[in-house]
């Protein structure tokens, strides 16, 4: 075991966090054995590193022991140790770190080491990164990531460069693991403090991310907040046109991947946000009650078997869009959202893009799911409205003819 | 068929767990041991069997982590952090013997950790998240120090306040995506504070309720898979708000026992994967919310047997 141990710290020490890209483990070899001349059992490509599983209990059980008993020395009092020993501390708490990263006391006395100046900060930010490639939603790692940040800020040259590996470092993990709440959570303290320009940058980028994604609700999530502080932000000018195209963003995703959670909420989102950003009032008016039964009616109408190509579709979901929303909405000083309206073009307009990809064999449920999605959307925007008894009493009516759907839709 | 709630197994299952401390795995999971003994101590008392795990030697334990803070750490020899301090003073409140810790020592370290803008620090290194308020506003509860000297209760409820999204749900910092965990700890804050007014019942209640899939299981956030814990994190603010009955009862019953290991004891966090011992209390405490038969009543603000939160006194 020691010598398993000692093989691997020589491995970093010749080759710290910094100069390593990634970290795993890989599958078990025959021989532990150590060899003086190399690194194994240890496997070490191109900055690859890779710990044999049947190497990982053995290095943990060494590491923890010499990790603890000096630890324990140090809290009594760390003048006690000797530079030899505060550089064992460093060497095995890394070693359990990579190993384990929910073990916090072995991240806090690398911040009390940091503090001695005993370790540089920029080389225990590599260390996180590494340690973050295998370990993405380790909770205790980012903690010690969002101490460390502020620290290496205060003497950075080149802010934007240090926020911006950030920024990469939480992708990195967004890919890793999806729906990752650690990783975003990290993003969004980052990006929420920054200067306009950086929030506008981390906006496209997470928008990119979006349209390749479009199952990660933490994305959309995130996207909504970065666009309510752009919004919010007096030095940004326009804020009418970009919450428009958000709009017309959202149901382009909706109508392009039926069936999909998130660009509803996203879009439910911009609703619910917009009277806090100063934009819009949220308007029932006679016309939606015209409007009411589209979604039902388009639910149970038979497929007349024309074909739109989705370009087809997208162009005249935008053209309807301009022409209806917008447009009167200006005149009278705001946005004026018709909520069924939007919910019965998305429908209307996703039908004809599911049609057009006949023969799919979950086009039923998707079908299926993009309806039921969009009956409760229209009654959850209604949630807190007055005067709209009657129209919420005719959906409930739709959900229940429909039948099979959650019993909050009708209880509400 | 849905097998019935194995109640001797998943006692067994527990009482074992500290038998397999040879194991790689059991090791490896020792900086969060106490938070193990609360989940394991809670499951058999809510399963009506206290007599199961022997108190003396669990309140050693518990008091063998403590710092001369009166901080507890997450094992022997780790730092004191407010998460594990929680779990210990909920379990000696479970095992009545709070005699055995000075509360206004503890007060005063939970005090500590509160910043300016009413949120709180898990530690003294400054990470703030709204799990931590729970555990400082529960933690000051169960020992009776939710007043001043102690914490601002008016900044701790406005900071909770502010985690607020505009889907009704919180998250772990203002602005951060809602999510069921931390749901669970801000409207369990604010429920043990009384600021349930603050709370956007309709709002946060259906997007609840809409965690429920087709399976009857729950998950914590849109797009994700539904998992046995999450029928406690979310059931529990349904509880607190009255909305219990937006969700299908039966098929969460149903989708909560069929996570059992109906052999070698214990919940999973789904159908078909190995049981741990946080789904179980977490499974259990879900069936105990549901009104599933023979089991203690369990408080969805504390995830506490009722009878202990009445014998503190408590509202
Ligand atoms: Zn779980």
């Amino acid at each position: 075991m020691a010598e398993l141990y000692s093989t691997f710290s020589r491995l970093l020490k010749a080759n710290p966090a910094s100069t390593l890209i990634d970290f795993g483990f890989v599958p078990p070899v025959a021989s532990l054995e150590s060899q003086e001349s190399s690194y194994h059992p240890f496997l070490l490509i191109e900055g690859n590193l890779g710990v044999p599983a049947n190497a990982i209990p053995p290095l943990c059980r060494f590491s923890h022991s010499v990790f603890f008993k000096l630890a324990n020395q140090f809290s009594a009092d760390h003048k006690c140790l000797a530079d030899s020993d505060l550089d064992e501390l460093d060497a095995s708490s890394t070693c359990l770190l990579l190993m384990n990263p929910e073990i916090y006391t072995a991240w806090n006395i690398r911040k009390k080491l940091l503090a001695l100046q005993r370790l540089n900060a920029t080389e225990e930010m590599a260390l996180i990164d590494l340690v973050l490639s295998k370990h993405p939603k380790r909770p205790a790692a980012w903690s010690h990531r969002a101490w460390l940040l502020p620290r290496l800020r205060e003497t950075s040259t080149n802010i934007d460069k240090l926020l911006t590996h950030e920024l990469k470092i939480c992708d990195q993990a967004a890919q890793r693991h999806r729906m990752n709440y650690h990783a975003w959570t990290h993003r969004w303290k980052v990006v929420r403090t920054a200067p306009l320009d950086f929030r506008l940058s981390a906006f496209k980028s997470t928008r990119k991310y979006i349209s390749s994604h479009i199952s990660e609700h933490s994305a959309f999530a995130h996207a909504l907040a970065v666009l309510e502080s752009i919004l919010k932000d007096p030095d940004f000018t326009t804020p009418l046109e970009l919450f428009q195209e958000q709009v017309l963003e959202s149901m382009k995703l909706i109508v392009s991947y039926p069936g999909h959670k998130s660009p509803w909420c996203y879009l439910q989102g911009l609703f619910l946000i917009s009277g806090r950003c100063g934009l819009s009032t949220v308007v029932v008016d006679a016309r939606v009650r015209e409007e009411l039964g589209i979604v039902h009616s388009v639910a149970i109408e038979t497929v007349d078997g024309s074909q739109f190509s989705e370009v087809d579709v997208m162009d005249w979901l935008e053209a309807l869009i301009q022409k209806h929303t917008f447009d009167v909405s200006q005149k009278e000083g705001g946005i004026l959202v018709p909520l069924f309206q939007f919910a019965s073009w998305i429908i209307q307009a996703s039908k004809r893009v599911i049609e057009s990809r006949k023969g799919v064999a979950e086009s039923g449920t998707i079908w299926h799911n993009q309806i039921e999605i969009a009956l409760d959307f229209q009654l959850y925007l209604l949630l807190g409205v007055d005067g709209v008894d009657d129209i919420k009493m005719d959906l409930k009516q739709n959900v229940k003819d429909a039948g099979g759907w959650p019993s909050f839709l009708l209880a509400v | 068929m849905t097998p019935k709630l194995a109640v001797a197994k998943h006692v067994t299952y527990v009482q074992e767990l500290d038998n397999k401390k040879d194991s790689f795995e059991y090791w490896a999971g020792e900086h969060l041991r106490l938070n193990g003994v609360y989940w394991g101590l809670t499951s058999v008392h809510l399963l009506k069997h206290p007599e199961a795990l022997d108190s003396a030697q669990i309140i050693e334990y518990v008091m063998s982590c403590q710092h001369t803070n009166g901080a507890f750490g997450g094992h022997i020899g780790h730092d004191p952090h407010l998460l594990y301090t929680l779990s210990a003073v909920q379990i000696l409140a479970t095992l009545d013997a709070l005699d055995r810790i000075d509360a206004d020592q503890i007060a005063t370290y939970v005090k500590s950790l509160q910043q300016p803008d009413g949120s709180f620090s898990g530690d003294e290194y400054n990470e703030i998240d709204t799990r931590f308020s729970y555990c400082a506003v529960n933690c000051l509860s169960l020992l009776n120090r939710l007043r001043q000297p102690y914490i601002d209760v008016d900044r701790a409820v406005e900071f909770i306040h502010s985690c607020k999204n505009f889907d009704g749900g919180y998250g772990s910092v203002p602005g951060a995506e809602s999510h069921s965990g931390q749901i669970f700890c801000c409207v369990g804050a604010l429920a043990i504070l009384g600021r349930l007014e603050l709370i956007e019942t309709d709002r946060l209640g259906w997007w609840l309720a809409e965690r429920q899939l087709k399976n009857g299981g729950l998950n914590g956030r849109p797009e994700k898979l539904e998992d046995v814990c999450y029928s406690w994190w979310v059931l529990s603010c349904l509880s607190i708000m009255d909305r219990i009955h937006w969700i299908n009862r039966d098929s969460l019953v149903d989708f909560i026992l069929n996570a059992q290991d109906t052999e070698g004891g214990g919940i999973a966090d789904r159908p078909g994967d190995v049981s741990d011992v946080f789904h179980t209390l977490f499974g259990v405490a879900g069936l105990s919310l549901l009104g599933y038969p023979d089991l203690e009543p369990v408080d969805p603000r504390y995830c506490m047997p009722c009878s202990v939160i009445k014998r503190l006194g408590i509202q």
